[in-house]
């Protein structure tokens, strides 16, 4: 189940900042992301109309979900597949944990779904009995320090090699590997091993969908490793667990939105495995699942259909939003609390949550807009949260000190010079903090945070002056 | 679980201010479509594809020279004298000598496995492979040398060709059609890129040429 922290946010940041090997590791990757997508999208001229297109098949098929939800529904019959539907995690967990029963499970090999990180189904699947082993690489170091993903398509973002070697040493000691290892790709050979014998002993794959294509009933995955087709083929049953957002309704929609996908994900043309699974499998193959299920799910995702938040629903996952992002990369994606971070995860998290359990996410944006200029299927990211942040306020949800600054910020924002000399700033003083030698404690940091994002010089007051009195008791 | 489909359903008719009822789809017109355009040959612009995805690849004349490239295959890494492939009529018959073929899935003890493709799409330089009973899948993900034998003939330009030409051939897909651009691979520690990471550490293409 979700529980987003919002009460331990600033403490979160604080603890972040202070985290050397965070700090070291989410500087690495920060470079690495946005370096790499720069190249993939400079070497294709089609890229922005590309992006205008991945936008519009989106926005399209959500205008129409309700019906290419149903046609999705009858291909997947059609081709001997079965389709739950859920409207709440536990729903979907229900449903997940029924086919499972059935299918006498013990283990499960579980290839990386975000949706199944949002309805807690490993958590589920344990207290049920049967065993979920985490395949991706990314996810499975996770799964061994017992934490949750710190970024949608790079789970284990924020550990550096050596936390890796001592929880492989720690894990992998009982099966026999003695030998502390400390290389890359020792590292990642050694888990290879370990997890082949779990894909071949598994009765049940669960995997997360990319693409739901609506004209041939099939679930889509895009990965790197080939863990995911491993979890599809291997055992009895897969089972497909997707928001329902994912729908597209034809194969060249798809084409359009696979080109955009990795470029801005990893800044690879096609990530090496993209499949398309559709049904069990046919008379006469001679492998793959004899089950195939797609759990749909809604969890607050028809209410932002209906509301002004629509837009975030075309959201396919990449990544890019939160790699650009000062503020992610300065904290890392725990100190959201929240399943998605970073700015899809500031405004996915309140619709799905509730806005009262995490009130904070909205504040912690610096509406410098290079979400927006990067996300490929062009949601107004900073739009939505400045929506996000005027409910917070309808619904007085913001405390004494947030109030303040965001009647300070309204002020700003109807200024723009002002405003955007406020922003510039904003950067650079979370730079500057992010910089600082381990001395958070002693800053004010959620003030200095706030203050940082949308402080302007208010009539009056001078900046400093106003800073001096956001500092936190 | 039924009802939540039409609450679910209902719900999201109403979020649209639609009619409960059931109308047919707005029946979107097909926007003309945006394709990367390149100039060089399709041949050309695969075979470099393929090299930045981290495959290797070689031209063949004619299929009688696949056993000789195998066979180079298998000794310049140093492996056994055995393949596991998916049925291929040409290939069979072929003269294999001391190389051993096995047809059928990997269990998960074949180190090395043989398949034809579907088809290859220049564009991004990557392989289609389709399940069929010629055509485990497991022999795509559980080997560690990935042999694909692709015919030029098969070779397209952009990836919705290749799902054209499905259509055509094909009432619905197969249960699984594998996109595959390069060997697996990891970058989850440290961002560092590290080939093999659950499924072959080697591809290699053979382009059948005419
Ligand atoms: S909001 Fe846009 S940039 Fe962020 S993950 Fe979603 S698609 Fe990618």
């Amino acid at each position: 189940m979700m529980k987003p922290a919002p009460i331990q946010f600033e403490q979160n940041v604080r603890r972040a900042l202070g985290n050397a090997g965070l700090q070291r590791a989410m500087a690495r990757a920060k470079s690495g992301f946005i370096d790499k997508r720069r190249a993939a999208v400079s070497a294709l001229p089609e890229f922005e109309a590309l992006r205008e297109q991945a936008a519009a098949i989106k926005a399209h098929t959500l205008e129409n979900l309700a019906d290419y939800l149903e046609q999705f529904e009858s291909q997947v019959h059609a081709t001997g597949g079965q389709v739950h539907w859920a409207r709440t995690p536990e729903e979907a967990c229900e449903a997940v944990l029924a086919i499972c029963h059935k299918a006498g499970a013990r283990t499960v090999t579980k290839g990386k779904t975000m949706a199944g990180e949002e309805i807690g189904v490993n958590q589920a699947l344990s207290e049920a009995g049967i065993e979920p082993v985490e395949t991706d690489l990314g996810e499975y170091i996770i799964q061994l320090a017992g934490e949750r993903p710190s970024h949608i398509i790079a789970p284990a973002v924020h550990k550096t090699r050596e936390e890796v070697s001592e929880l492989f040493h720690h894990h992998h000691q009982p099966l026999g590997f003695n030998d502390r290892l400390r290389e890359i790709p020792e590292l990642v050979d050694q888990a290879r091993k370990v997890l082949r014998g779990r894909f071949l002993q598994a009765d049940v794959g669960i995997t997360g969908a990319n693409f739901l294509v609506v004209e041939t009933g099939s679930s889509v995955i895009v990965t790197n490793e080939g863990n995911g087709d491993l979890t599809a083929t291997l055992p009895r049953v897969h089972i497909v667990i997707a928001g329902i957002e994912k729908i597209v309704p034809t194969l060249a929609d798809t084409a359009v939105l696979l080109r955009v996908l990795a470029r801005s994900a990893t800044g690879q043309e096609m990530s090496a495995y993209t499949t398309f699974s559709t049904g069990p499998r046919r008379d006469g193959d001679l492998d793959g699942p004899e089950e195939f299920h797609v759990v749909l799910i809604d969890n607050g995702r028809i209410d932002m259909l209906g509301n002004e938040f629509r837009d975030m629903l075309r959201c396919i996952r990449c990544g890019a939003c939160l790699n650009h992002c000062p503020v992610y990369g300065a904290i890392g994606g725990h100190a959201y609390g929240s399943v998605y971070p970073g700015p899809m995860g500031a405004i996915l998290t309140p619709a799905i949550a509730g806005l009262e359990e995490s009130r904070d996410l909205p504040q912690a944006c610096t509406l410098n807009g290079r979400c927006n200029s990067v996300c490929p299927v062009k949601i107004p990211l900073t739009s939505l949260l400045r929506a996000l942040r005027s409910r917070q306020w309808d619904l007085k949800l913001v405390t004494q000190r947030s109030r303040y600054l965001l009647r300070i910020w309204a002020f700003v924002a109807k200024r723009p010079r002002l405003y955007h000399w406020m922003a510039r700033l904003g950067i650079g003083l979370l730079g500057r903090i992010a910089r600082g030698k381990g001395r958070f404690t002693a800053l004010p940091f959620a003030g200095a945070w706030t203050g940082a994002r949308d402080f302007p010089a208010p009539q009056g007051i001078t900046f400093q002056h106003a800073w001096k009195k956001q500092k936190l008791p | 679980m039924s009802d939540a489909r039409a609450a679910m359903l209902n719900r999201i008719r109403a979020a649209l201010g639609q009619p409960a009822s059931n109308p047919s789809p707005s029946g979107r017109q097909a926007a003309p479509r945006i394709r990367p355009h390149w100039e060089e040959p399709d041949r050309e612009r695969f075979a470099a594809k393929l090299a930045k995805a981290g495959a290797t690849s070689t031209i063949l004349r004619t299929l009688e020279e696949l056993p000789g490239e195998l066979d180079r295959y298998l000794n310049k890494h140093g492996l056994e004298r055995k393949l596991l492939a998916s049925v291929d009529e040409d290939w069979t018959t072929l003269p294999w000598n001391d190389i051993r073929i096995d047809i059928g899935p990997n269990l998960g003890d074949g180190l090395v496995s043989l398949t034809s493709a579907y088809g290859g799409i220049a564009e991004t330089g990557t392989l289609v492979l389709l399940s069929s009973k010629a055509s485990p899948t497991t022999l795509n993900f559980l080997s560690e040398y990935h042999v694909v034998l692709l015919r030029e003939k098969d070779l397209v330009r952009h990836m919705e060709d290749i799902f054209e030409r499905m259509w055509k051939e094909m009432p619905t897909l197969p249960r699984t059609v594998n996109l595959i651009t390069g060997p697996s691979r990891t970058a989850d520690i440290e961002q560092t890129i590290q080939l093999g990471a659950h499924g072959p550490r080697q591809l290699h293409v053979v382009l059948l040429a005419g």
